[in-house]
């Protein structure tokens, strides 16, 4: 059986990994009632179950770094890994695409 | 590493199998077009020559490291780092298009879980795998609508982002589909008063609004039933977290861009747009879909299907030409999404909305600064400032801070405008740069002349 429980059908109210500040106060703190949803209905998961959910799915998935795939051109080939930690670059990864031109020499120079 | 890595060993083996020569015999190019000589390259670098080479570029983007309120559609939020942990997995960078569904199992049901997500957020009955991002979606959206109706306008607000309504444009002139624009409030939303009046024409396909719009404001159209479809624009989903389903004021598809989940900004891209819908446009809905079903022995099983809506279909009967998704963008926002979870994304939110209350505030007491429009924003609303905008950002950047994008860019008549926003990582001494900076720099500029204040 390969299907697991959907993300949906797992979790808890109380789950919550709180990364970032918790708030108190509602919404309607800062916006008219009128223009806020009622309830939010996704499931808080801790890290460990979203870990676990994920990694299941990886053990369900072929992809080329396991074996030969003979479909799809792209892979036909192997990306090195140096291309990824190049793109995750913060200074490449954290560039806004508004970001003045002079503040973006790399990107810049990287596409010329 | 090297992209081709067969030794001689190798080659010689392979002629042998298929009882060749040399590699010259299997490459049948004519004379007259072989390439004769090497073509200008440089040679290659070693790995690490090019680890040292792109740190250096990435050295020379200055940007990241100023204080920054650059939002218009792509936004800087929290990713935490349990989604690079999940998704750089070679499993999922390196699979193929899940064609064959018994060993893709995995990818499709986060693909699945993926659409149900979007489906959650937007109200709506069901997303497709992903399409490129927000402008792409729209564009996509805008031709459901058009072969749905048979109708060939659209109105669309101004208020929408200037970049997703260049590329619908691109389409629709294509398409022979004509366009026209509905102008902004002073409350920043979109201007509906002569909507009905212009609907009972009956030539549009669908009335188009973004909510939160380029301007940061709550955008939306009336809940009773117009005569044209509704399409609901979102570049900022977060907001979804708090607002009012587009589906509850009748949206038949909604469509946005999911970059704020956990996708990196990347100086524009990869992003990830999506697309959903009522289930009455099921059979017009482009791109991929992956559907739950059973397999042969009752189980539970994934899979890509209507897939003859645009793939395994005649060119001219197809209801679009994309036949691909944002699978691994998509996978990281569902990652992202599972980890924030409802109280997660909530806390975000209200953390934007605080935030953003704060960077307003703030700016609002710089004497000379105010808020260009009044109607209730998200994490982004317009400042209006006494002088050209463009002055104001340059004399501002000079102090390391990007105070926003300036909407001269876009709309002439707003060239005193800028569109600042704040999310969760923004800091009280972003926000105190920003505002001693105003408080600086204004007096030392060229005042413009404006008419009326917020």
């Amino acid at each position: 059986m390969l299907a697991s429980p959907l993300i949906f059908e797992q979790g808890q109210a109380g789950r919550a990994n709180h990364y970032l500040p918790h708030h108190a106060e509602s919404a309607d703190a800062y916006l008219p009632q009128e223009l806020l949803r009622e309830d939010l209905p996704l499931p808080d998961n801790t890290e460990l179950d979203v870990v676990r959910h994920f990694m299941w799915f990886l053990y369900c998935t072929f992809g080329i770094d396991i074996g030969f795939y003979p479909l799809g051109s792209c892979t036909m080939k192997y990306n090195p890994r140096i291309n990824d930690a190049v793109a995750n670059l913060p200074g490449l990864r954290d560039l806004h695409p508004f970001a003045p031109d002079e503040l973006a020499q790399g990107a810049l120079a990287v596409m010329w | 590493m090297t992209y081709t890595p067969h030794t001689a060993a190798d080659i010689k083996a392979m002629l042998e199998a298929v009882g060749a020569k040399d590699l010259a015999e299997l490459v049948q190019v004519p004379d007259d077009v072989k390439l004769r000589t090497p073509l200008e390259l440089p040679a290659p670098l070693s790995e690490s020559e090019i680890a040292e080479k792109f740190t250096a570029l990435a050295a020379r983007n200055e940007a990241p490291s100023y204080a920054s309120f650059l939002g218009a559609g792509v936004y800087r939020h929290y990713v935490p780092p349990v989604i690079a942990a999940l998704a750089m997995r070679g499993e999922f960078l390196t699979s193929y298009t899940p064609y064959q569904a018994e060993v893709s199992q995995g990818y499709l049901q986060a693909i699945y879980e993926w659409q149900t997500y979007i489906c959650l957020l937007t109200g709506m009955d069901l997303a497709n795998a992903s399409v490129y991002d927000g402008a792409t979606a729209l564009a996509e959206g805008a031709i459901m609508v058009v072969n749905a109706t048979g109708r060939h306008a659209l109105l669309v607000s101004k208020a929408v982002h200037p970049n997703y309504r260049a590329v619908l444009k691109t389409y629709a002139d294509g398409l022979e589909v004509e366009i026209e624009e509905l102008d902004y409030l002073p409350t920043g939303s979109t201007d509906l008063a002569n909507l009905k009046e212009k609907l009972t024409s009956r030539k549009y396909a669908a009335v188009i609004v973004q909510s939160p719009n380029f301007f940061g404001a709550i955008d939306t159209l009336p809940k009773d039933d117009l005569d044209a479809l509704k399409i609901c624009v979102v570049a900022e989903p977060l907001s979804l977290a708090v607002l009012a389903t587009p589906r509850s004021w009748g949206a038949d598809i909604c469509v946005g861009e999911a970059q704020s989940f956990g996708v990196a900004q990347a100086y524009g891209g990869p992003h990830v747009g999506f697309i959903a819908c009522t289930k009455h446009r099921m059979r017009g809905i482009p791109g991929r879909l992956v559907g739950r079903t059973v397999d042969t022995e009752g189980r539970t099983a994934y899979v890509l299907t209507l897939q003859a809506r645009e793939q395994h279909i005649r060119r001219e009967r197809a209801t679009s030409n994309i036949c691909t998704n944002q699978a691994h963008c998509a996978l990281i926002a569902t990652i992202y999404l599972a980890a924030m979870g409802a109280t997660g994304l909530r806390d975000c939110a209200l953390e934007n909305l605080s935030r953003a209350r704060e960077t307003r505030n703030g700016v609002c007491s710089v004497p000379g600064v105010s808020a260009r429009f009044t109607g209730a924003t998200f994490n982004e609303f317009v400042m209006r400032v006494p002088s050209r905008a463009a002055d104001v950002l340059a004399a501002l950047r000079r102090r390391r801070v990007l105070a926003g994008v300036d909407l001269g860019r876009f709309y002439p008549e707003l060239d005193d405008c800028i569109l600042t926003t704040a999310t969760e990582l923004t800091t009280q001494s972003d926000i105190d740069a920003l505002t001693d900076g105003l408080r600086t720099v204004l007096p030392t500029l060229q005042r413009k002349e404006f008419a009326g204040v917020c």
